[in-house]
């Protein structure tokens, strides 16, 4: 499995307004959290995704992803 | 462990050396922050689509009266659309007599505040700025420091890059202090600490914003601008003919030459 890391040090409430990867606008108070993908996990991450399927990643993938932002949310949340 | 100097390196008297300040010149601290008035003749509006009706300056707050304003992301200062024709105010950053530059290492503090009077929900920013008379935002190339009116309650404050904005919203929050750097053809980033509103302010929160933008020197050496843009708040908001706008701004700026 790939490897994915949380800078939880930099997680904190901000507010935001910027651009989505889609192209919406953000507008919105909340946790700032910076996800961490090495280089070198780069390809093996994206070879596991194909965004024209709808089970795509898998929900193995998928939950080392969320786990890792869901235990840094749990952690900021805490904190704050 | 520590090391203590028994003698000053500059003389050889003994007991360690005497402070001296350091760098010549004009001394870096307690600097004078410049007052931003938008009616004192030093600042050229860009309003291409006569969106300002009225300005003025009082008691260090200047108040924009608006004409009605369409909802459009080309007024709002924090979206990627591209295309930007929000009212802006600006001028030549000019440090002593000598004219600021895009290939220069710029540092540009700034202190701003939004006022809850405002009638309606709407953005200041006081940046520095290459084009600040253009309607293209890989043009103006803009980074320094945002603060909205949020809600009847609320006010925001923080940093602005390229077309984006990262802050912080409170009831309690008064003035915001942010630094941005920008140097060598990079439109670098900011960095900001929000003040509560008590005396003395004390800060409550930080954040920052990178713009993501380096070598944007293509077009050859630009001058910089310092620049204030104001809008609605998000691109989503109207603005009424009557409308006003308040806010408080002042800003520092100092050059460094890395190669002296």
């Amino acid at each position: 499995m790939p490897a994915i890391h949380v800078d939880q040090e930099q997680a904190i409430v901000e507010t935001v307004a910027a651009t989505d990867t889609d192209g919406s606008e953000i507008n919105a108070e909340g946790f700032v959290i910076p996800v961490v993908i090495p280089l070198s996990e780069v390809g093996p991450w994206l070879a596991l995704y194909d965004p024209t399927s709808g089970t795509s990643p898998s929900a193995a993938n998928s939950r080392i992803i969320a786990r890792a932002v869901l235990d840094a949310l749990i952690a900021a949340a805490e904190a704050t | 462990m520590p090391v203590i100097p028994c003698f000053d390196r500059n003389d050889g008297t003994s007991g360690g050396p005497t402070p001296s300040p350091g760098g010549g010149g004009t001394s870096l601290s307690g600097l004078t922050p410049v007052l931003v008035d938008l009616t004192d003749g030093s600042w050229t509006l860009y309003d291409p689509d006569s969106l300002v009706d009225t300005v003025a300056h009082s008691a260090g707050w200047n108040t924009v009266t608006w004409e009605a304003v369409s909802a459009s992301a080309d007024y709002n200062w924090s979206t990627a659309s591209g295309s930007m024709r929000a009212p802006r105010w600006y001028k030549k950053l000019i440090i002593s007599t000598t004219q600021v530059v895009s290939t220069d290492c710029l540092v540009f503090h700034s202190e701003m505040e939004a006022s809850r009077t405002d009638t309606s929900l709407d953005k200041v920013i006081l940046t520095v700025a290459e084009q600040p008379g253009s309607t293209d935002v890989a043009l103006i190339r803009a980074v320094g420091g945002a603060a909205n009116k949020v809600s009847t309650t609320q006010i925001s404050g923080g940093s602005y890059a390229y077309s984006a904005e990262t802050v912080t919203q409170a009831a309690a929050l008064g003035k915001t202090i942010n630094t941005a750097l920008r140097s060598n053809d990079s439109l670098g980033g900011s960095l900001y600490v929000a003040l509560n509103n008590s005396d003395p302010a004390t800060g409550q929160a930080m954040g920052s914003r990178i713009s993501n933008r380096n070598s944007v020197g293509s077009g050859g050496t630009q001058d910089i601008h310092v620049m204030v843009g104001i809008g609605p708040k998000t691109s989503a908001i109207s603005l009424g003919a009557g409308d006003t706008q308040r806010f408080q701004l002042r800003y520092v700026a100092a050059t460094v030459n890395w190669s002296a």
